[in-house]
């Protein structure tokens, strides 16, 4: 499950996007009250009791993460903990909002009329961590890097279709004729067509240096660069001073850094071992950390006194997928039996306790594209299962086996052994299943074969994880050729609701067309959803003015934490 | 003695490339590859993204050529690069390698030290008290769980005691030097060497008990009884010398198996070292990495060997190398 949840917020850091932008420049963060996003916060009662490990601390701030794979350079790095370590030391040009918009970072920006051209302009005072300013050459440096064929980034630069990068990518061109800079400050870039993405694929990212790492650049070796993977430079609030591989990461303000020098003078990034983190926080040795959500650790946190919990609904869902083109699943009454038959809600409630909830939509509840108008629940019950299957045409042998033109009803589903969801669930599921008169068998793999069954379709039945992304769109994984679409899921109205939904930016009309989607969906049961969990940060109660949010992470607000003395 | 040891060192050549071959072949017919398993939940990949990666990494290709490739590569000391890490391969065993030799060394030396003397001591006094003790003592550091041991030892002395940090190498946060950075290293890598140690005692006394028995049972050693010769010289000059030959062979080979990480071990104190690192790449099928690790093990157990031989003839004046 940890890896699920790390790439679940992979996929979430690395794919905020939004497609209302057509609001040009806003110049600030709006306030915001964290309980009005969900954010439930739960403040220690008695801070003085914290350990002196985390008193004597004065200056530095310790945060507890997984392993890094040291990939520090924007666009490249993966993992979101190397991500965390990459904003703060290069920053991004635009920033994720609380309510997940772009607001500005480095650059203030401008969408013209036709959403073609997105103008940059960096703001006054933004200089690299030695002093120099940043300039609109930097930023054009960071984009062709981006497009060189030799890149091999998750950011994919093609996707958005900026004006000649083709060309460039395919070597028939020495420069990018859509990539423009304006002047010092200000560069310009034209698409040939919408595309609501390009913003945080042009912005998302920090901007990199062209005196740092285009020195031992050329186009079609990226290798000078990667070379710099270990020693980030930048423009964001703090430098790296120490990185120990598989141990620690050491930062320090950077008082270049264009908002002010951030408050406190180092932070650490330290290992930790998985299933400790919670108590590490609670010995001192770290200040900050990020331990599952459970009722176990939530009372353990609270007993201290001292830690702060914010908790907050993971940018994610966890769901059971099977494949539509297999004739048992074929059958819209078979896949509505086979949801009614799961007991979802004790099984949620057996693993997060209250820190999660029942799905019936693809989609976060935080997110503005949720409905629960005309939504199924979907509630368990045998009997209505029993007679979905039946007008299916499925009918019990002399074994009590379901059978149909005779086919017996067997899955086969595929899992990791000891996952903390599938393992309580699928007893319970196997023996719902079985009074259908449904065989289910288990298989048990681990995590990379899982995922290499689930693309090649050889898995039958299958539980995973998906990240979501602050745009709703949701056609890459139920469009009828979307990528990831591993239930080979077709319905051509739902594909084109989706398709008309990302072709307006009109905030109110893509709500209702989420919504029809969302119905269809509903109906349809591309898979089966289970749940959508919690995730907290576990804070030292010294530690003031944090803030966290399931778009906008921490890392962006760093630079005003305070450390209490 | 020049001479065989270059011998020998040649002859590793092709039964490296063999291993190669093998542990190449075998990993690359693990299902799943390093995209699959980034991507599976990220939907920020497109197909495109995902074949150029592929194709990029050479993942595509058949396992010969792509074996082809890199074993060309290999031969000029290029064992390609790390998928997760983005640096060379050899680059990041040699960066963990350390770290695991160290924490390995120093439970190794507590073993021979504490352990050889007492499984002379217990072979001396066959089937007494404490023979008996020592006995089952092995038996139960040989049997326990390494990370049983290690989390039971964590919970005494880090979250109820409060004595000993939780995890990694070194506080963070502070600057220490001198004896107080020492001391620092120390207190973190105190719980993992006794953990390291008390394993690796057990088999340590056993070796050393059962080949002194096969000892003193030699008629040899009943002469020098009769000779009148002490016990003392008896024991430590005849019998020893002979059960240390077994003895020192097994510690040749354990030499270079020092700096192949404990992975376990290391998996519960978060300790940066190269087991620890072995495992997390295989989780993510981090290729290169995981046939490297591999191949450097491979390799450093025929030094073992080569080791272990070396030490026979130094010790057994019977054997000749040639």
């Amino acid at each position: 499950m940890k890896k699920l949840r790390i790439t679940a917020l992979i996929a979430l850091i690395l794919c905020c996007s939004v497609l209302i932008v057509s609001c040009g420049t806003q110049t600030s963060s709006k306030s915001w009250d964290l309980a009005a996003k969900q954010i439930d916060i739960i403040r220690g009662t008695n801070p003085e009791k914290s350990p002196d490990a985390a008193k004597n601390r004065k200056d530095t701030l310790v945060i507890g993460s997984t392993d890094f794979n040291g990939i520090f350079t924007s666009s490249w790095s993966q993992t979101v903990y190397d991500q965390y370590v990459t904003v703060l030391v290069q920053g991004t040009i635009v920033e994720p909002d609380f309510d997940a918009q772009p607001i500005p970072g480095f650059c203030d920006f401008k969408i013209s009329d036709d959403g073609l051209t997105y103008t940059f302009t960096l703001k006054n005072g933004v200089k690299f961590s030695d002093g120099t300013p940043v300039t609109a050459k930097d930023i054009e440096f960071t984009w062709y890097v981006m497009c060189d064929p030799a890149y091999d980034g998750d950011v994919d630069m093609a996707s958005i279709k900026i004006v000649g990068a083709q060309d460039y990518m395919d070597n028939k061109a020495d420069t990018i004729s859509g990539i423009k800079v304006i002047n010092d400050k200000t560069i310009e870039a034209r698409l040939e067509e919408v595309n609501a993405k390009a913003i945080w694929i042009l912005g998302g990212g920090g901007i990199l240096s062209k005196a740092y790492y285009g020195k031992d650049y050329t186009k079609g070796n990226v290798d000078g660069i990667k070379a710099l993977h270990n020693t980030p430079f930048g423009a964001g609030p703090y430098k790296l001073v120490e990185f120990r591989l598989g141990e620690s990461i050491t930062l320090v303000a950077n008082e270049h850094y264009f908002k002010g020098t951030p408050k406190i003078k180092n932070v650490v990034y330290s290992v930790t071992p998985t299933g400790q983190e919670l108590e590490r926080v609670r010995l001192g040795e770290v200040d900050i950390d990020f331990p599952t959500v459970n009722e176990e650790n939530i009372q353990d946190a609270k007993s201290t006194g001292y830690i702060d919990i914010y908790r907050f609904p993971t940018n994610g869902y966890g769901y059971v997928g099977f494949k539509h083109d297999d004739p048992k699943y074929s059958d819209k009454r078979v896949r509505q039996a086979l949801i009614h038959a799961l007991n979802r809600k004790d099984v949620v409630e057996v693993v997060y306790g209250p820190y999660a909830n029942v799905i019936n939509i693809p989609q976060s509840k935080v997110s503005w594209a949720y409905t629960e108008e005309g939504i199924n629940t979907y509630d368990f019950d045998l009997a209505k299962a029993e007679a979905l299957l039946k007008e299916a045409g499925w009918t019990k042998n002399a074994q009590g086996r379901l059978e149909k033109d005779g086919q017996v009803f067997k899955i086969v589903f595929t899992t990791m052994q000891g996952h903390p969801v599938t393992a309580p669930m699928l007893p319970v599921m196997k023996d719902d299943y079985a009074k259908l008169g449904i065989d289910l068998e288990i298989e048990y793999v681990d995590w990379p074969t899982l995922s290499d069954k689930v693309n090649a379709g050889t898995a039958d039945m299958w539980f995973m994880a998906w990240g979501l992304v602050a745009d709703p769109d949701p056609y890459n994984i139920y469009g009828s050729d979307g990528t990831q679409n591993y239930y080979r899921y077709k319905n051509p109205e739902a594909d084109k609701l989706m398709k008309d939904a990302v072709h307006t930016t009109d905030i109110e009309k893509r709500k209702e067309l989420y919504k029809k989607i969302y119905q269809i969906f509903n109906e349809e049961i591309p898979c089966i959803w289970v749940y959508q969990r919690s995730d907290m940060w576990a804070v030292n109660s010294r530690v003031k003015n944090f803030k966290c949010s399931p778009y906008r992470d921490y890392v962006y607000d760093l630079y005003q934490v305070e450390l209490a003395q | 003695m020049k001479e065989y040891i270059i011998r020998r060192l040649l002859q590793y050549i092709p039964i490296l490339i063999v291993t190669a071959l093998i542990i190449f072949t075998i990993v690359a017919l693990i299902p799943g590859d390093y995209i699959d398993s980034v991507a599976s939940s990220n939907p920020k990949y497109t197909a495109e993204k995902i074949a150029a990666l592929k194709a990029k990494y050479g993942f595509d290709k058949p396992i010969l050529q792509r074996f082809l490739i890199w074993i060309g590569n290999a031969l000029k000391l290029d064992f390609g690069e790390s998928l997760s890490y983005q640096r060379p391969v050899t680059e990041v065993i040699s960066y963990f390698m350390w770290n695991s030799f160290y924490l390995a060394a120093i439970a190794f030396l507590l073993e021979i030290v504490i352990a050889i003397p007492i499984g002379i001591i217990s072979a001396t006094r066959q089937y007494s008290k404490l023979d008996f003790t020592v006995t089952a003592f092995s038996m139960i550091g040989l049997s326990m769980p390494s990370f049983f041991l290690g989390l039971l030892l964590k919970k005494i002395f880090c979250i109820d005691l409060q004595l000993l940090p939780l995890a990694g190498m070194r506080t963070v946060g502070v600057q220490y030097t001198g004896f107080v950075a020492f001391w620092d290293v120390f207190k973190h890598m105190l719980l993992p060497v006794v953990v390291l140690a008390l394993q690796g005692m057990g088999s340590w006394m056993l070796y050393t008990r059962s080949s002194m028995l096969d000892v003193i049972k030699q008629d040899y050693i009943r002469t020098a009884r009769a000779k009148g010769l002490s016990e003392r010289v008896v024991i430590y000059k005849h019998a020893l010398r002979n059960a240390m030959i077994p003895i020192v062979n097994l510690l040749g080979m354990s030499i270079p198996g020092l700096f192949t990480g404990a992975i376990i071990t290391e998996q519960v104190f978060a300790y940066p070292g190269v087991g620890k690192a072995a495992v997390d790449a295989l989780s993510k099928r981090d290729y290169m990495f995981v046939v490297g690790f591999n191949l450097f093990a491979a390799l450093m157990l025929f030094l073992g060997n080569l080791l272990s031989d070396i030490a026979m003839a130094m010790v057994d004046p019977r054997i000749k190398l040639k």
